[in-house]
């Protein structure tokens, strides 16, 4: 287990220092430099510039610094905003996007499993037949299209909710229930095709021979085991969430990082790319090291580092 | 103690001879196709498919219209009509041409990234997988630590500093989209070459090309287009997306993404035919793949069968 962790957290270490390596050379590969798209600018101020943000030394040199800075937690600064750094931006925006991902995951999560249960019971009848073309539809549709038709139609038309911005808690439920479409169905269909092998499994049979009340049966002896998957599909539904916060936030104007992200990215801001970049892959990478080994400790069956068969 | 001969009864011929094949043998193929026919969900999504294709290739002849075609005086916003079928948007564009053109763009993004994503992954995969040992081992944590890679933050990435262009997003997408590819095939080839067949056409001296080509890769080829139905729909999203953050194709090129993009602005007027007919071909496109997916899926496991 200890060797595993270590295995892994090495895994982890490599797959940052990659990603750094890479945003690096990347955004110097860029030619010319962030000062160049402006208006033409005196050259004792350009070289002031450049000296601010470290511009004039060698390249091997801005990467030592660049290296040093990111162990130290400094993501450097903006340079559409100036004097923002982009750790500032970041912690502007983490508390916002945290609570709509963790709504919208939330919701995904327990209206899925919901879901999952209900069509998985009634298998191969109208209600699972409903059920999952209704996941299927919820996986093709994007949240870009979604999005901007609950703005029209639950904001502009029928005035139930605020189409835009961010305070009350009204204004989260449309961006959130977006952000959670696709993670929904994703855990419906899981959850069905778990519920469904567990359902087969001769633990159920003798928890229904011994004469256990239904409910008992479903809640006790199958939930409880068809649940444990779902756990290993957190990874990839805050990747999906994460990816889906910049196409939410966008639309329903939240400043979060999500928005800030996309604006940088429009505005060829690279600092703040770069920065943002680094920061959700390493968020990305922890949660799907920490779900992994929650994997392994709820379900003792998985033995963690072993080769699979 | 012989028993004796009266004992024994001749057993009588029978009317129908037991040894001859009644129905037609059917290749494994055939099996599929069989239960996949069952499928009324998948079968809807292959003839949406080709339906889809066919007019991505057809539909923009069936106007006199161009996709770069701007028309800035009374051609503006036009609601769907006789003469333009889909309408017009707000540079005067027919949007049914622009649709189907967009078609063709998102098709080849997806098909074309799928198929090189199927390359790399086979190869890769199926090298590792058949080496095995050390050169296994090698290739798979290359492949963990670039697994770790957030993919469409990896495709942003590269497409700022590559800029976009129909090119440029494919070789995005294919930076790491090979990598699920890889792994499957490679999980694959490793329980596969330990099978008695395989290890019978080793004996008799066949060389690895041909164990490849004639018993691994065949064999694999089930879950492979599996996979490959899902990489289609995935990559055409992910073009979709990127157009939403500024790094689709550019104008006046028209893909999906793209026309959703620029319709967004009016989703709040009444123009809602601007983003109604890509948005809804883009989601009906990701519907019939993932349907079609889902059904060979079912119909390429043994384990469903009834």
């Amino acid at each position: 287990m200890l060797r595993y962790i270590g295995k892994r957290l090495l895994i982890m270490l490599i797959t940052l220092w990659l990603i750094s390596t890479l945003t690096f050379i990347l955004m110097n590969s860029i030619p010319g430099d962030p000062f160049t798209s402006e208006k033409k600018l005196p050259e004792s101020t350009l070289e002031n510039l450049k000296a601010q943000y470290g511009l004039d030394k060698p390249l091997p040199m801005q990467y030592v610094v660049y290296m040093n800075n990111l162990i130290h937690g400094d993501l450097g600064f903006s340079i559409k905003n100036v004097n923002r750094s982009v750790n500032d931006m970041l912690a502007d925006g983490f508390p916002v996007s945290a609570q709509l991902g963790a709504q919208a995951m939330i919701l995904a999560i327990f209206a899925g499993i919901l879901m999952g249960t209900v069509a998985a019971l009634r298998q191969n009848r109208m209600s699972d037949y409903s059920l999952m073309v209704l996941a299927v539809i919820g996986l093709s549709i994007p949240n870009f299209v979604i999005a901007p038709l609950f703005q029209k139609y639950f904001g502009l038309n029928w005035e139930l909710l605020p189409i835009a911005g961010w305070g009350n808690f009204d204004q989260t439920i449309l961006p959130s229930i977006a952000l959670a479409f696709t993670p929904l169905a994703l855990v419906t269909r899981l959850m069905r095709s778990s519920m469904l092998e567990v359902l087969g499994q001769d633990y159920i049979r003798t928890a229904r021979a011994k004469g256990l009340p239904p409910i008992r049966v479903i809640s006790f002896h199958t939930l409880r085991n068809a649940i444990i998957p779902v756990i290993t599909l957190i990874g990839p539904l805050t990747a999906a969430i994460l990816t889906g916060s910049f196409v939410v936030e966008k639309i329903f104007s939240i400043p979060g990082i999500g928005k800030y992200f996309v604006e940088s990215i429009i505005n060829r801001d690279y600092p703040v790319i770069m920065g943002a970049t680094i920061f959700f892959s390493a968020f990305l990478i922890l949660m799907n090291f920490l779900v992994d080994l929650a994997y392994g400790y709820i379900d003792p069956r998985i033995k963690l580092g072993k080769k699979e068969a | 103690m012989a028993i004796p001969a009266e004992k024994f009864e001749r057993a009588p011929k029978r009317a129908v001879d037991i040894e001859t094949l009644r129905r037609p043998s059917l290749t494994y193929w055939q099996d599929v196709w069989n239960r996949l026919k069952q499928n009324k969900l998948a079968m809807a999504g292959l003839f949406m498919i080709i339906l889809l294709v066919a007019m991505a290739i057809a539909g923009p002849f069936m106007q006199p219209y161009t996709y770069y075609e701007q028309d800035l005086g009374d051609g503006k916003n036009i609601s769907p009509s006789g003469g333009h079928w889909f309408g017009t948007d707000e540079l005067g564009r027919d949007v049914f041409v622009r649709t189907w053109y967009g078609a063709r763009i998102s098709l080849t993004i997806g098909v074309v990234a799928a198929l090189i994503d199927l390359i790399i992954g086979v190869i890769y995969g199926g090298i590792s997988g058949y080496r095995g040992g050390r050169t296994d081992e090698v290739m798979m944590r290359i492949v963990d630590v670039l697994w770790g890679l957030p993919y469409l933050l990896v495709v942003i990435l590269l497409l700022v500093v590559m800029g976009p262009g129909v090119l440029t997003i494919i070789i995005a997408l294919t930076a790491t989209g090979w990598l699920n590819m890889a792994r499957l095939v490679r999980g694959q080839v490793l329980q596969l070459k330990e099978q008695e067949y395989v290890m019978a056409s080793q004996t008799l001296g066949a060389s690895t090309d041909w164990l490849m080509s004639k018993h691994l890769i065949p064999n694999t080829l089930g879950p492979i287009i599996v996979m490959l139905t899902f990489t289609v729909p995935n990559a055409i999203f992910a073009e979709a997306f990127l157009s939403f953050l500024g790094l689709g194709v550019q104008a006046p090129v028209a893909s999906w993404g793209t026309m959703i993009n620029d319709a967004l602005v009016v989703v709040l007027s009444d123009e809602w035919w601007r983003l109604f007919f890509p948005a809804f071909f883009l989601s009906l496109t990701l519907l019939a793949f993932n349907a079609l997916g889902d059904g060979l899926r079912d119909a390429l496991d043994p384990k469903m069968r009834k």
